[in-house]
């Protein structure tokens, strides 16, 4: 209820309906931008970024198909993302982080890869609730293991091993797909 | 990172549209969870299958997890972590202190009584509980000013009353505690309310997504399943181990034991009275001596010594013997004559004699029981140990005389037991009638959890399987010489 009160809020344009948002959702932003971005300063820029993106979008949101923090979260991963792509491009003499997806693919390798999405997603379904949380935090939100430790009240090593054992087991299903994109 | 690494960051890009939906990790629903169902597991008393021990020490141990996790939000988390760990520790002392004589010993030690509107408790056990749930009060209240923190550092409008409202409650709680209120009546609403404000902080962790989580993460030692793993073993090893080295009393065996004989007319004069020539012959001097001046005597439970009873309980025959005397003019010399067979005597870990003086009026006296117990080890070597009657009463507030021992474990023959005691007239002029219950009870299972002495089984008047209680009663009569009739009562 309240959170349909603060979407028509932003919709309609009313004074200090941006402020309010941000107050209540402020810090879950910064709680997905953090692992991501490493520098305080493109957290700080990223946040801004982000809260000019829900003053532009909101209109777009389809409460009816996710909810506010399900759709903000995603706009916040993802323009994160972006900013970190874009840091390691611009990083002079640097290369590009290998965690990042290569962008100049061509469209044989945009398919494959699609597929390959596709074919790992699968994978993930399959796994257990909370092997699939552990598999998200690390690869979705970029979490690093000592911060899914703690929040999971598992020890650094236990996360360690059991995203070993996840990676061994999505790589068994995944099969000859993961090594036609290696 | 390898290449399958780069290729799970890079399929994670694109998510399907069946994940969609999905919420981010909210790092405070698990730390509330685990909060939550602690307090809700140490409050819940279920007295059945060793459930009012699992429960709370699981509960206690996930209040502990829960907030480790939160202590570097803030300082009022921080104490509430100590808090929470100075609850578990106090709450393991006692279940292990339970295990032991030592907590018998400091309700002792501090004796005193704390009077609650159903009866009155042990202050020693008063004192435990508040200062226990003091502590979980002070937890709670840091849980309560944590969460409060965290909403103000994030500029939202903190709705942590169900924290607070859990904090008085629990505080509360002790007060009802310490006035002994009970009932459902009572009780009903409260833990309606209760179980109320543990939802509404259940459903806190919901919002607090908002707050953000500035978490620090730090090697944690230990993870939860193995902590909770690690603490119920403790548990149960200390359950399980301690009562095993406290399973019997210390035999505090004398000797040389004692020289039977001596004086020979009054043994003649005894026996002429019909004592039982075998319980005379094991008399000592100073035991005979009681009887100096007999001029009657009433025996019940006599026979050969080849009678049937009860397993692991002692035979028993009971002589009173009416005595001049200068002071009173005359008196009864009670003797309580206990014979454990050496099969039985050697098959227990504790035993327990509880001697009630019944139906006196008001024209009888009665001194402590002065015991003393026989054997021969299995070299033939006499022993005595003499038995310490303490004067309590029982949980329902009657007056009574309490021993406890353990048999000794190398006998050759039967342990016997001599109790002697008083009965001395207030009115001497009149004839007075007396009853006496000596009650036994005996423990032959080695483990016992809690700590249970026989006499404190002996003043419950029940008891579970590992007990075994015999009563003996017997009655008599406080008469002048002339008027002492054996017959008559």
């Amino acid at each position: 209820m309240e959170d349909a009160r603060l979407i028509q809020a932003l919709r309609t344009r009313q004074d200090g309906a941006m402020e309010r948002f941000q107050t209540a959702y402020g810090p879950l932003i910064r709680y997905v931008i953090a692992p991501i971005l490493d520098d305080e300063r493109d957290r700080e820029e990223c946040l801004s970024d982000v809260l000019l993106r829900v003053w532009d979008s909101i209109g777009t949101f389809d409460p009816g198909r996710a909810t506010l923090t399900t759709w903000l979260t995603h706009l916040t991963r993802n323009a994160a993302l972006n900013r970190r792509r874009a840091n390691e491009r611009r990083r002079e003499g640097g290369g590009l982080d290998e965690a990042m997806p290569d962008t100049g693919d061509g469209p044989e390798q945009s398919l494959l890869k699609a597929e390959t999405a596709r074919a790992m997603w699968a994978a993930v379904e399959r796994l257990g609730r909370r092997d699939r949380e552990l598999f998200l935090r690390k690869y979705y939100y970029y979490q690093s293991t000592g911060q899914i430790a703690a929040e999971s009240g598992l020890t650094v090593r236990a996360v360690e091993g059991k995203l070993y054992r996840i990676r061994k087991r999505l790589r068994s299903e995944l099969g000859g797909v993961s090594n036609g994109w290696i | 990172m390898d290449g399958f690494d780069r290729l799970l960051y890079a399929g994670s890009d694109r998510l399907p549209p069946e994940l969609a939906g999905l919420r981010p990790p909210c790092p405070w629903r698990k730390p509330i969870g685990l909060i939550c169902w602690g307090l809700a597991l140490i409050t819940i008393t279920l007295d059945l299958l060793g459930l009012d021990i699992i429960l709370p020490a699981v509960g206690t141990v996930l209040l502990w997890l829960g907030l480790r996790p939160l202590r570097r939000e803030n300082g009022a988390f921080r104490f509430a972590y100590a808090c929470a760990t100075v609850y578990a520790v106090l709450r393991l002392a006692g279940v292990l202190l339970q295990a032991t004589p030592m907590d018998g010993c400091l309700a002792e030690l501090i004796g005193r009584e704390w009077v609650t509107a159903t009866g009155s408790v042990p202050l020693y056990h008063v004192l435990r509980t508040v200062l226990v749930q003091t502590v979980l009060v002070l937890a709670v209240g840091g849980l309560w000013q944590g969460l409060k923190g965290v909403s103000i550092r994030a500029g939202q409008e903190p709705r942590t009353a169900a924290a607070g409202g859990l904090a008085i409650l629990e505080a509360l709680l002790i007060l009802l505690a310490l006035i002994g209120l009970e009932g459902w009546l009572l009780v009903g609403p409260v833990m309606l309310v209760w179980i109320c404000l543990v939802v509404g902080l259940y459903k806190l962790s919901k919002s607090l997504d908002r707050v953000g989580y500035a978490l620090r993460p730090a090697p944690m030692p230990v993870s939860s399943g193995l902590a909770l793993g690690l603490w119920l073993g403790l548990h149960l090893l200390g359950i399980g181990v301690l009562p095993l080295l406290f399973s019997r009393l210390p035999v505090k065996s004398q000797t040389p034991a004692y020289a039977p004989g001596g004086d020979a007319p009054l043994r003649a004069e005894l026996l002429e009275l019909g004592f039982p020539e075998d319980i005379l012959d094991d008399l000592g001097d100073r035991e005979l001596s009681r009887f100096q001046g007999a001029y009657g005597l009433k025996k019940e439970g006599y026979h050969d010594g080849g009678g049937a009873h009860l397993d692991g309980m002692p035979s028993v025959v009971t002589i009173e013997v009416p005595v001049r005397d200068e002071r009173y003019g005359f008196h009864v010399v009670c003797l309580a004559y206990l014979r454990w067979d050496s099969g039985e005597s050697s098959g227990g870990f504790m035993e327990g004699i509880q001697v009630v003086p019944d139906l006196q009026g008001v024209t009888v006296r009665t001194t402590c029981p002065d015991a003393v117990l026989k054997w021969q080890d299995s070299a033939g070597i006499s022993y005595i140990m003499p038995l310490d009657f303490r004067s309590d009463t029982d949980d329902a507030g009657t007056s009574c005389y309490f021993a406890d021992f353990s048999l000794p474990e190398d006998i050759s023959g039967p342990v016997e037991g001599y109790l002697f005691w008083e009965a001395m007239p207030s009115l001497p002029e009149t004839v007075s009638i007396y009853n006496y219950h000596v009650t036994i009870a005996h423990r032959r299972s080695a483990w016992q959890y809690p700590y249970t002495l026989p006499s404190d089984v002996l003043a419950a008047g029940s008891h579970g399987p590992d007990w075994r209680t015999y009563q003996w009663a017997f009655e008599g009569q406080l008469a002048p010489e002339g008027k002492y009739d054996p017959v008559k009562y």
